[in-house]
Order: structure tokens, then sequence, then C-alpha cells
């Protein structure tokens, strides 16, 4: 069995700290961010099916409860207008936060190292 | 530099890595690294954490809501940042890791490995291997490099990849042990040759290149270390050797790895589904709000997507083909389709599949957001007349029709014909169907489907879907997939060899319901009864299968023991003790016998099939109870037909039922009922030349199919037919010293060529010559009477024997050349039998008094001393 002895996982545990530490910038505003942003915009579309937006919008024309009178027609394309609108705000709402999450994503990395680093000079000097 | 690559999708994939000691010692050392790095980024996490709420706690921790809190620096901000800080570092961190896994590629063509000369542009496939593949591959390399071998081949990927979670699995319900493969192993690798430094050779690197491809096969995340485990057993013989040493075949090494497949497949879609099943509406509206409410349809019928939803249906496997020829015919002309087939093979499974498919939305077009509604029949009609039934069938169909995403489910939709007088429910259906656009999946069996659907409306509106008994390859899979689900609820683990017993066994044996049902109910009692027995976490194993197949067939299916060995071995002297003489008709009867319960015999034939030739009263019958006594236990599992009954052409209908009749017959019940135990046909040259024809297939294939269109199973029946045919000859012949072995071939080519047809004669496992009965033969017969008339009057507390005078005396009066024993029975009746009765009936003898027969035909009685 070839063991790494003590010292060499040491000095592998520094250098892929350092490395990874200094990556860390760069990785967050590269990857990290289209990773997140990729992710985000796929739960705004995953939205549109949990509001179901797009059977709706789908349907609109679509008598509703099996109603094919004019009147019953009529109703339903209202009913069916309003309600899409109404699913259509959830839709949007959760677009605001994903937008407010990607905001959060962008500053949550120097607000944290600025204030860490800011605080302690402070608290220090 | 890699020999071997595999082409997929226009990309060259090779096993490029390069082993060596150094190397490994730095992987090594970055896992640990990276392990440590996360705990320890984790744990700085944890302290800040809880200093900043310490200091918090200990001061106000309303300060967090003022703005001086946060731009005031103090002790407390400056935990409070580090901990987010150090947060985000341990997100970072696991995302870093994660990007580490490559996805695998995709594609349906997947090349061979082939041999390449020069690689530009290759791919290493070591990317895809998950840590634990590489762990093996890594151990394989340090087993060989410690060793000194020259190169690393697979058997160094086997053993590398022994320490796998999931080869520990295989192994444990494969029942192997790494102990037992220890020796074998260590003495194989030592004959490798040695050479510095360690190198791949070129069956490693074909290995983990079969892995890779085993893995795309698969449609895996990763190449695991079970892929490599499986590709290396694949790649050497001795390892297969091994195992099959251990009584491991390469079909239950490749189920088992299969098993596994299926487990993580149903995983993967049981996540899936749950997803899925979010957005699935479970009442009757539909996601669009386009159907109406169903009152009358939800009061007969179950819905089947509700129910999926839920969780309550069970995941199909195995029926991919079933299913998708069920939708090209949907997809086709929107017409209805009726999944025909036997109980048991999984037509429900598969209305089953369709609905949780349709919780996916994995469906065409025309079935997506709608549900599946299983109508039942025997709600439908149940305390209804004629009139009622229909109507609440027409009142459903109106719903169905109004609704509009309701796709009907009519299980066993013969019983739509068949109700009494109720033929016009099948019309009413099949004209809405045709009316109004929309379809149905029915379901019903093949006998039904030709006796009853076919002739009716129905046979036109559905178009037929065939649904067959599963292969045992398939059928142990889809047990496979049950067993989790058994395992749970009994708290047992199924060993690999109880599934697959459960499904052979039931195959062989139980021919009245199909598989996979039958080995999945099998397998359910069997983990009750261990679970009942041997308690929690027990194992099952294929003998307990095998004690449940025996329990319900009567038929010895578990493996020989060491008692029974024995009773094996000794068959011949346990059959002299009730058949005297005739030792070439015993030793043909046992050897037969022994082939049977070692299974070296034919699986597809009747156990053995036997002509008993000669003149009557020499033991014929008499071997044919013998053996029923001693190889099934019991006198009465021997169906005698006396074929003297059937010199009729038209008897064959009391054989195997009368055409249209629906019912079997004689034989073909007898059989159906005890499929293990004797047939015995009694004086078949009697028996008309068309019944002799019947069991030209019997003797053949081991099966007969009744009036009723039932295949019955006779391979596990022994038949014996006697014969008088011959008599004289034989009589003559024996008179003349002639041998048995010259008797009998000139029986067969001449005295029994205008009773027999020779390919008839041909069929018989055995032709078996009884000879006429000598004197001594007759005195021996005669001891074993007295030995019966002993044992008659045993529970009467009263002994019995019979002086050696005596004994010679009947055997002279009892001696007949031409009706052998016969004769001696009626004598020992007569004189012996009778005298006793006399004596009873007088109160002469009393309990432990002994009855003994003297010379001259009287009786004496012993009395005993009083108590």
């Amino acid at each position: 069995m070839i063991t790494p002895s003590r010292q060499l996982v040491f000095r592998t545990l520094l250098g892929t700290g350092i490395r990874e530490g200094l990556f860390w910038p760069v990785w967050w505003y590269s990857r990290g961010l289209s990773e997140t942003s990729l992710w985000l915009l796929n739960s705004v579309r995953g939205s549109v099916k949990f509001f179901g937006v797009d059977v709706w919008v789908k349907n609109w024309f679509v008598p509703m409860y099996g109603d094919d009178s004019i009147a019953g027609s009529l109703i339903s394309i209202g009913v069916r207008s309003a309600v899409i609108v109404i699913r259509s705000l959830g839709v949007v709402a959760w677009f605001l936060v994903a937008v407010f999450l990607f905001f959060l994503y962008i500053f949550a990395f120097p607000l944290a190292l600025f204030g860490f680093f800011g605080s302690l000079i402070g608290v220090l000097f | 530099m890699p020999k071997l690559a595999v082409q997929l999708g226009g990309k060259t994939y090779v096993w490029s890595a390069v082993l060596d000691e150094a190397i490994v010692m730095d992987r090594s050392a970055h896992e640990k690294a990276m392990q440590v790095l996360f705990i320890l980024s984790v744990v700085k996490t944890c302290v800040f954490a809880a200093v900043a709420i310490l200091l918090l706690l200990i001061t106000d921790p309303t300060r967090v809501l003022t703005s001086a809190f946060w731009m005031k620096p103090s002790w407390t901000l400056v935990f409070v940042w580090g901990t987010g800080l150090a947060l985000l570092f341990v997100w970072y961190h696991k995302r870093l890791v994660a990007h580490r896994e490559v996805k695998m590629p995709v594609g349906e063509e997947v090349g061979k490995v082939e041999e390449v000369d020069a690689v530009n542009e290759a791919i290493n496939i070591e990317t895809f291997f998950s840590p634990d593949a590489k762990k093996a591959v890594e151990a394989a390399f340090e087993l060989a490099n410690s060793y000194g071998h020259a190169t690393v081949e697979p058997i160094h990927l086997f053993v590398g990849a022994l320490d796998d979670v999931n080869v520990h699995v295989v192994f444990n319900r494969l029942g192997l042990t790494v102990d037992v493969l220890k020796d074998p192993l260590t003495r194989r690798l030592s004959t490798r040759p040695l050479s510095k430094p360690t190198q791949f050779s070129l069956d490693a690197e074909r290995v983990l290149l079969e892995g890779f491809r085993g893995a795309l096969r698969e449609k895996q995340e990763h190449v695991t270390a079970l892929a490599v485990f499986a590709a290396s057993y694949q790649a050497d013989p001795f390892l297969q050797e091994l195992l099959l040493d251990n009584h491991v075949d390469e079909n239950q090494f490749w189920n088992m790895v299969a098993w596994l497949g299926i487990h993580e497949k149903m995983r993967e879609r049981y996540e899936r589904f749950k997803k899925a099943a979010l957005y699935k509406p479970t009442g009757a509206m539909n996601r669009s709000m386009t159907s109406v409410v169903t009152p009358m349809l939800d009061a007969l019928s179950e819905d089947l997507t509700t129910a999926a939803v839920s969780g309550r249906l069970p995941m199909l496997i195995e029926r991919e083909s079933e299913i998708e020829e069920l939708f090209r015919v949907i997809e086709g002309g929107r017409q209805s389709v009726i999944l025909v087939g036997s109980e048991g093979v999984g037509k429900t499974s598969i209305v089953a599949g369709v609905a949780e498919l349709m919780v996916e939305e994995c469906v065409p077009t025309i079935l997506q957001d709608k549900r599946l509604v299983r109508l039942s029949i025997p709600h439908l009609v149940s305390g209804a007349s004629e009139a009622e039934a229909q109507e609440r069938l027409l009142l459903v169909l109106s719903e169905v029709a109004k609704s509009r995403n309701i796709i009907l489910a009519i299980t066993d939709i013969d019983q739509l014909v068949s109700q009494n007088g109720a033929n016009d429910l099948a019309s009413t259906l099949v004209d809405f169907l045709s009316r109004s656009g929309t379809f149905a999946i029915a379901t019903t069996t093949p006998q039904a489907y030709s006796e009853v659907v076919e002739r009716s409306v129905l046979g036109r509106e559905f178009q037929k879907v065939d649904v067959l008994e599963p292969d045992h390859k398939a059928a142990i899979h889809i047990l496979e997939s049950k067993i989790g689900g058994m395992e749970y609820e009994h708290h047992v683990v199924f060993s690999y060899e109880a599934v697959e017993k459960a499904v052979t066994l039931t195959d062989r044996y139980m021919h009245e319901t199909y598989l996979p049902k039958k080995a999945i109910e099998i397998a359910r009692e069997t983990a009750l009864q261990v679970a009942k027995t041997r308690g929690k976490d027990a194992l099952v194993t294929g003998e307990d299968v095998s004690l449940i197949v025996a329990g319900k067939t009567g038929i010895p299916t578990t493996s020989v023991q060491s008692d029974e060995t024995e009773k094996l071995l000794a068959l011949e002297s346990r059959m002299h003790g009730r058949v005297i003489g005739q030792d070439e008709a015993v030793s043909a009867v046992s050897a037969a016998l022994r082939r049977a319960r070692t299974e070296l015999r034919s699986q597809a034939r009747p156990i053995a099939t036997f002509l008993f030739l000669g003149p009557t009263g020499v033991g014929k019958t008499e071997l044919a109870k013998t053996v029923a006594q001693t190889y099934f236990g019991s006198e009465d599992l021997m169906i005698r037909l006396d074929m003297s009954e059937y010199q009729d052409p038209s008897s064959i209908h009391r054989m195997i039922g009368v055409p249209g009749s629906g019912q079997g017959g004689l034989l073909t019940e007898a059989v159906r009922k005890n499929p293990f135990s004797i047939v015995l046909l009694d004086e078949l040259e009697k028996a008309n030349a068309d019944i002799l024809n019947l069991f030209l297939q019997v003797f053949d294939d081991g099966r007969l199919t009744d009036a009723a269109g039932r295949t019955v199973d006779f391979t596990n029946t022994i038949i014996i037919a006697t014969s008088n045919a011959g008599t004289q000859y034989i009589q003559d012949a024996v008179g003349r010293g002639e041998d048995l072995a010259s008797v009998k071939t000139q029986l067969l080519e001449e005295a029994l060529r205008g009773i027999y047809r020779p390919e008839f004669l041909n069929r018989f496992d055995g032709v078996i010559v009884f000879k006429p009965l000598a004197r001594e033969d007759v005195l021996s017969i005669t001891e074993l009477f007295m030995a019966q008339v002993a044992k008659r009057l045993e529970p009467k507390g009263i002994g019995f024997r019979a002086a050696p005078e005596a004994i010679a005396e009947l055997a002279q009066k009892g001696f007949d050349p031409k009706f052998g024993a016969r004769p001696l029975r009626r004598l020992v009746q007569e004189e012996v039998d009778n005298a006793i009765a006399n004596a009873l009936l007088e109160g002469k003898v009393k309990r432990r008094d002994t009855i003994v027969l003297e010379a001259g035909g009287g009786i004496r009685i012993e009395e005993a001393a009083a108590l």
C-alpha cells in the first residue's frame, strides 16, 4: 500500500489551500457566475411550468369545464386571460427573486471580503 | 502511449492516465489534503459562527439591527463577516470539487475496443471514472507494484475493486466471500511475470475501456468500480473459472451485476418521478381545466395516474418493447389497444407503467395532460339489471366524452361480453370509442381473446398487442426490481440464488400460473417464512425457496440431502423388499430415478418412460407401485389407466377431454392436479392405435394439450406401460433357457411388430422383459405374503409366524407358471386369512398371543403368559 507521508500531505494541503484561495475570485466571477446565472435562469423557466403558464396559454381558447356554448367559451377566454395574468405574476415574482439572488451573488464575495478585513483592520488599528 | 481506443460520436476515447509510484502517492496525498481542507473550512465556519453568536449574546443581540453595529468595527463584526466569508469558501470548495467530475458522453453507437497505432486528440476516459473506480485502479497498480509484477492485469483490477461497496453487495448476494477466493487469487498472482517498473498491460487497458463502454451502454453517470470489476471478470477466463468453482456461473454473475444496475435505475427514476409528480394533478381536473367533474366515473373506477403520483403503483421493468408498440398503435391511428397475455405475465403492470409515464409526461402528445382511469366492470354491473348496467356505462362514457382528459383502462374486458346477456355493454363501448375519437387500453387473456373478444364487436375496435411471458433473464430482472420492497417489508436479505430459484423452479414445476407473478409470489412467501423462522436480517437462500416450492407442488426440489443419498443409492434393495426377482427391471428403474433426482435427466421429457413386458402376475404392477412408494412417497401418487377401456378411437376424449367442453380429460386432469406422480398404463396392447399416438408427444415433449387448451406438463411423471403382449413367446423362450437380452431382441423385432409401431417402442427409455417366476421366486413371494399377514395383525397386538414347511407347502400349491403369483395371493387369502379370521371371531386369540401357521394349513395359537 502506497501511503503518503504526513509531510507530503501537509505540503499538498498548503499548496492546494493557497492555490484555491488565489483562484477563488477568478472562479467566482467566471465559471461560478455562469453556473449560478444558468441555475437561476433554469429556475425561472421552471417557474413557468410550476405556475402552469405554458399550459394555460396553450389552452387559452379551449373552453373551460367542457362548456362548448358561445357564452361559456367567451367567459372561458375572459377567465383564462385573468388566470394567465395572475399566474404570470407568480413567474414575474420569482424572476425578481432570481434577479435579487443574482446581484446577491455578485456582491456577496467582495462584501464579505471587505467586511471581514475592513472590520479586522479597524479593530486592530 | 495508449494502444487501444473506443470511438463515440466522432471522438476517440483512450486510457492515457500514467500511473507510477510517485503519481499514486501524489494523488493519495492530494485526496487527503482535499479532505482536510474541507474539514478545516467547515470547522472554521462553525468556530466563527459560534464566536459571533456568543459575542452577540454576551452584549445585546438587537445591536445587529442598528446601522452603528455595521459601520463601527468590532470583534463581533469581524466574526459575523468571517462566518459569511467562510461559508462562501465552503460553498466554493464544494463546487470546485464537483467541477472535477466530468459528465459522461452520450451516444447511441458505442464503438468496439480497437487497437490504434497513434492517437491524436484523444480524450482520457479516466476523467469519467468515479472516485471509487479511480481508487480501484490505483489499488490494482499498488498490488502489481508491491508484488513487483511487470504489468497490471485484469486480475489486479479485479482484486483492486474488491473494496468497493457495490462489489461487496455482489459478493454477499452471490454467497461469496473474499476469504474463499483469497488463496487461489494469491496463487495466481504469484505466477505473474516480474519486472520493474510496473506498467498497464494491453488486457488491463481493454478492461478499463470495456468498463467505460459498459457504463455508456447502461447510461451511467460515471464509470464505477463495479464496471471495472465486471469488465475484469469478463476479460479473464481464470476469474470466470474461479467463480464457477464457487458455484457462480456467468449468467448468475451478470444477472447480479444487472440487479445493481436495476436498483440504481429505479432510484434515478424515482427521483425524476417525484419531481414530475409535483406537476401532475391528482383530481378529476387537468392542469388546463378543460375537463369536467366525473362523479359517476369516479364511483366505478380507480384513477391510475393519481395512484401513480402517490407512489402506489409498482415500477415497470423489462417491458419497453410492449410499451413502445402500445404507443405506436395509439399514435398511429388513435386506436384502442388490447393487451393480450396470460394471467400473471404483467398486463396490469404495463397499464400501471403507462400511468407512470403519463405522470412524467414522457408519453405521446395525445396522452399528455390526461389521466388514465381504470373502469371496474364488476362495479359497473354489480346489483344492476342489464338495462341499469347499460345506463351506468352510458353515463360513464358521457362523462369521459365531456371531460376530454380521460383515457379508459379496462382490465379483463371480456367480462363486458361474457356477462349474462350483457353483450350490449361491449357494443355501447365500441360505439362510443368509434364516435368520440378517444380510445381505451384494455387487457384480456389469450383464451378469452380467442373465445370472446375476437368474435365480438370488441375485436374490430381494439388492436391486439401480445404480452408474452418473460424469459428467465427478464423474469429474474423483474423479480430483482421487487426484492427491495420485500426485504424492507420483512427485514430479510435475499441471495441471488434465491431470486434465480424462485424463477427457475416456478417455471419448471408450476405450470398453472405464469412468470413473473408466480416467482414474485413464491419469493414473497419465502421472505415471510424466513422472517418468521429465522428472525430479523436473515438470509433467504435458494434452499428456502426450494422448500416453499416443494411444499406447494409436492415435488422434491431441494438439493439431495445426505439421508436421501443413502436412500437413492440403496433403491434396488428397497425395491427388492417388495418385488422378488426381476433384477433387470429393478436396476433400470432405480437408475432412472437416480438420474432424475440428481437432475441429469432431460428437463423436457418425463422423468422416465418404461414398457414392462411379461406374463401376468410376475410383478409388473407391483414394481410400479413400489416406485410410487419409494420415489414419490405414496402409492396414492399413481394414476392408473386401464387401457382396455380405451379400445375405441373416440375414447381419446375420455383421456384429454371433449372438444368444446372446456374441460380436461381423466388423464390430463389427474396429471394437472398431481404433476409429480406415476402414470401406469395397464394392458397397453389393448388400447386403440390413436391413443398410442397421443403418447408419442408425451414421451417426446413431456406435455399434452387438453380439450380446454391447457398444456399439461408431464415432465415430472414417470410413465410405465405394462403389456402382456408376447407373453407366450417369453414363457416359451425362458423355458428353453434363452437369456432375457435375446428374448427382448426377438420380442422387439418379431413378436411385438404387429402390436406396436417401431417408433412408438423406440420412444420408451426402457423396454423391460419380466421373466416368468421360478419356484424359488414363488417361495420368496410366499414369505413376503406371510410378512404382510404378520404386519396386518400387528395393530391388534397379535403375533404371527409361519413354519418353513407351511411356507413351502403354500408356495407349492400356489405356483402356476401361467399366472405367476396371482394364484398364490388368492391361496393366502383362502387358507391363511380365512383361518385367522375364524379364530378371531371365535375369540380364540387374545392380545399378545401368537398365531402359528403349520404345515397342512392348520393354525396353532401360542398363548401369551398372563400379565
